[in-house]
């Protein structure tokens, strides 16, 4: 094998180029969908399109002549009728290829040609951002890795995200939560790696939308990036970490009895039995919207019916909608994942996933978190340290709402929250720090 | 060349100081020096301007580069420059006193630990000198605390009396069923179509007044339009000037959320967002200059589209007393703001006072009380531009009538608005 490989040297930059992943499409602008409104105001007839707001600069749309008040039509003769739309075909359209497009501008149809450019990269002072991939059964997934320049073997973060379909690739939003939270670890010293869900981003080939797998297929993914991760030069392999977000505090000891991790950072996560923690949840939701006590106490009763139609009975969400009507609206949000992720997260028993977690752990929970429970992260701390005393601390962040967005309560955090809350960061870098 | 460096040359031999700059030639260096600064812009939570705050280091770049143009502004005489040069002066001397101001705070909360202040201001050392910089920043105006206060208790009795006395005039003698009316499905437009007509009918009725307002009739095509994905946080309307927008056209658009809209709030909420109010203000406007283009300030344009909306009935509106009823409802909301404002961040109050506050002050509200709370505490001051900025021009507007009698108010209106959207002060130092 070491033969073959010594042969292939003279190759390798080609070998290389034709695996790495590429970076995805970059259309680039901003978009809204036409109203009947906008229809009117602007004077045109076409039931499709979406109205351009703007253009980024050194993007394929501004390359091409894009202009405000113009409407994209369609994308290789593919008519576009909503902002949705435009997203799903614009990320179709491979990187450097030609595309044909049709524009309304002033009313009257304009065609023309362009070259998809890629989607930018992830640039901040003093690290560095890699684009890695992981190659798993549900298809080739982007790892994004940042770190401090230089070849010295690094202690490692890896940051799961929550429960929805969504990107961490995130050149355009330096102040995002994640982005903050992330780059302050890589800053003190950590090779930090943010591990794409299947099908988001850049990644390629799967079988199935990310809508569509189960939860045991997307703990694979992170279980073989780590695995990947721990091949690399630069990483201090007996000194990985995983944070979890949200859901990811859910998928971490998962992986961790597959992979060994040296400690796991839950934040604002699960600790109950899943219908245990929405029951919970809904009061906290309730505070938020502020609810009287009655009116609280119905959403939590109607809730408590729909899950049990939906993850007892295993019922569609349009079959408990027949028992129910109001379970229509309650059980939408899990159709969002696949009937399989949903019957594979009920199935476990949280605290049991931790107790056999002989690493470290640190609970946090944002204050004006109504997303999860206080005392899920209780429930998991007592857990943990019953086991293996000491291994566990809990950690209680004022301020902070579930995106780790600056709030004052959970009103706030529904209704106004602000931007990351720097706290949440210093928490967790002074306990990795603590345990690296 | 030769002669104008020699010339150069023998003022530093006389005075001993570089020769003055022309005082154009000054004012673009400071634009270029503040562009280079990248100072954040103006925003509204404070937890992002705080966030904001750069190092010492830049802050002693920013205070150099200030007191900079402190020394340098002192070497002019703004008695001998042109008027329109005079109102440059005042305003570069603005911004500089504002800034110098901003910048010692900062470094003061820098040093201290950049401790971020939590549910308001109120926690921050100095809210004193904290809590007038922040008037300042949104309104432009100059007011201690405690007549901050005062005057918000002040409007909040005199819209209360002016509701009372239309609840009497409508004939309603006790308020629950005054408000239970109010409250009734005949105030709600549910029909997009007729609430867009009524709004075109509107403006064809302040047009025909518009001459008389403000001395021209000639203001472009406005155009009315549902907000899209508005929720129930959305406020009730927005201005889009065609410069900021893809639709090509000036419009406003209304918060048409759950498919109703109440018929009381049409008048007034055309007056502000389109004419008389930042419509008209940004289509008269007249050529910014460079410094102008730095800044931007609530207190003038939200000032101004404030004010106009008491003089509905100098336009052709507020005929049916529920119209102006409406005026009056949101006039009260934006009063009770300025308590609720000095209350949770000079005064300290708790989330529960200032709800209490709200729903003892407003009646029939009690729907938007937590989101309104929640606006004041996480925007300090920005709900004071409205009202701050229309007593303002209402005190300028006294002040010229009493030097031009007899001179009609269009002609104050004409002359306010041709300044631009500078801070109320220069405005009034120089509407003279």
């Amino acid at each position: 094998m070491k033969k073959i490989l010594a042969g292939m040297l003279s190759l390798m930059p080609f070998f290389a180029d034709a695996q790495s992943l590429p970076r995805r499409s970059f259309l680039g602008i901003q978009m809204e969908n036409i109203t009947e409104d906008v229809k009117k105001l602007i004077g045109i007839t076409e039931n499709y399109g979406v109205l351009i707001n703007g253009t980024v600069p050194g993007s394929t749309a501004e390359a091409a002549g894009f202009k405000k008040g113009d409407i994209l039509l369609s994308i290789n003769n593919e008519q576009i009728r909503n902002v949705q739309e435009a997203i799903n075909i614009v990320a179709a359209q491979k990187r450097e290829t030609e595309f044909t497009y049709e524009l309304l501008r002033d009313r009257k149809k304009v065609k023309g040609k362009s070259t998809m450019k890629p989607y930018p990269s992830e640039k901040y002072t003093g690290i560095i951002t890699e684009y890695t991939e992981v190659k798993t059964a549900t298809g080739l997934q982007r790892v994004i890795i940042t770190k401090p320049e230089g070849d010295a073997k690094l202690p490692v973060v890896v940051f799961i995200g929550g429960i929805g379909c969504y990107s961490l690739d995130m050149p355009f939003d330096s102040t995002s939560s994640e982005v903050q939270l992330l780059n302050k670890i890589a800053r003190a010293g950590f090779l930090v790696a943010r591990v794409e869900k299947p099908g988001m981003g850049d990644g390629v080939g799967f079988s199935k939308k990310c809508s569509e797998i189960s939860f045991m297929e997307e703990k694979d993914v992170y279980v073989q990036a780590i695995r990947d991760l721990k091949l690399r030069p630069d990483v201090s392999t007996d000194n990985v970490h995983i944070i979890g977000h949200s859901m990811g505090g859910v998928m971490a000891p998962l992986v961790a009895m597959e992979t060994t991790v040296k400690g796991i950072v839950a934040y604002g996560t699960i600790g109950s039995n899943f219908i245990e923690y929405l029951l919970k949840t809904r009061r906290t939701i309730g505070e938020a919207y502020n609810w009287s006590m009655d009116e609280t106490d119905t959403y939590v009763k109607d809730a408590c019916e729909c899950a049990s139609y939906y993850f007892i009975n295993k019922m569609t969400t349009e079959e408990a909608a027949k028992k129910k009507a109001i379970c229509g609206e309650y059980l939408s949000v899990f159709d969002l994942r696949s009937r399989k992720y949903n019957d594979e997260l009920y199935a476990l028993n949280l605290p049991a996933l931790w107790k056999p977690f002989t690493g470290k752990a640190l609970l946090v929970w944002g204050r004006s978190d109504f997303i999860s429970a206080r005392e899920d992260h209780e429930i998991l701390a007592e857990t943990i340290n019953k086991a293996h005393s000491g291994n566990a601390t809990l950690a209680l962040v004022n301020n902070a709402d579930h995106g780790m967005n600056y709030a004052a309560d959970f009103s706030t955090a529904l209704n106004n929250p602000g931007k990351y809350n720097p706290e949440v960061g210093e928490t967790i870098l002074t306990w990795l720090k603590a345990n690296s | 060349m030769r002669k104008q460096f020699f010339i150069a040359l023998l003022l530093v031999a006389i005075t001993g100081k570089a020769a003055v700059p022309a005082f154009q030639t000054f004012v673009s260096s400071f634009v270029v020096g503040y562009r280079e600064l990248h100072i954040p812009e103006i925003g509204y939570g404070y937890r992002d301007y705080f966030t904001a705050i750069p190092g010492a280091e830049q802050l002693d770049r920013q205070e150099a580069f200030f007191k900079k143009y402190e020394e340098g502004l002192a070497a002019y005489k703004r008695a001998k420059l042109s008027i329109p040069d005079r109102v440059v002066y005042d305003h570069l001397a603005y911004e500089v006193a504002f800034n110098l101001q901003r910048i010692k705070l900062e470094k003061e909360w820098v040093a201290a630990g950049r401790e971020m202040p939590q549910g308001g201001l109120s926690g921050l050392n100095n809210i004193a000198t904290w809590y007038p910089l922040f008037v300042q920043r949104f309104t432009t105006v100059s007011m201690p605390p405690g007549d901050v206060l005062a005057f918000g208790e002040q409007e909040v009795r005199k819209v209360k009396s002016e509701i009372a006395t239309l609840q009497e005039q409508l004939g309603f003698s006790d308020s629950a069923t005054f408000y239970m009316h109010l409250n009734s499905e005949t105030f709600f437009i549910t029909d997009k179509e007729q609430l867009l007509f009524s709004f075109e009918e509107i403006d064809k009725w302040v047009r025909q007044k518009l001459s008389a307002f403000i001395g021209t009739s000639d203001v472009p095509l406005i155009y009315a339009m549902e907000w899209p994905e508005a929720t129930a946080f959305t406020p009730p309307g927005i201005y889009l000037n065609r410069a900021d927008n893809a639709y090509g056209k000036d419009v406003f658009q209304f918060n048409f959320y759950n498919g109703r809209y109440n018929k009381r709030a049409m008048e007034w909420l055309y007056m502000h967002e389109a004419i008389p109010g930042h419509h008209l203000q940004f289509s008269l406007q007249h050529e910014s200059n460079s410094l102008q283009d730095l800044f931007f300030y609530p207190g003038n344009f939200e000032g101004w589209a404030c004010y106009v909306e008491y003089f509905g009935k100098d336009v052709g509106l507020y005929s049916d007393p529920y119209m102006y009823l409406g005026k009056w409802e949101w006039d009260l909301v934006r009063s009770v703001r300025l308590v609720l404002d000095v209350g949770i961040h000079y005064y300290g109050w708790s989330r529960e006072k200032a709800l209490a506050y709200w729903k003892k002050a407003v009646p029939n509200q009690d729907d938007i009380a937590e989101r309104e709370v929640t606006r004041v505490t996480d925007w300090p001051c920005q709900a004071l531009s409205y009202k701050m900025g229309a007593a303002q021009i209402f005190k300028m507007q006294k002040w010229w009538q009493q030097q031009h009698t007899g001179s009609p108010l269009s002609d104050f209106r004409k002359a306010f608005l041709a300044f631009g959207r500078l801070p109320l002060p220069v405005i009034e130092k120089n509407i003279s």
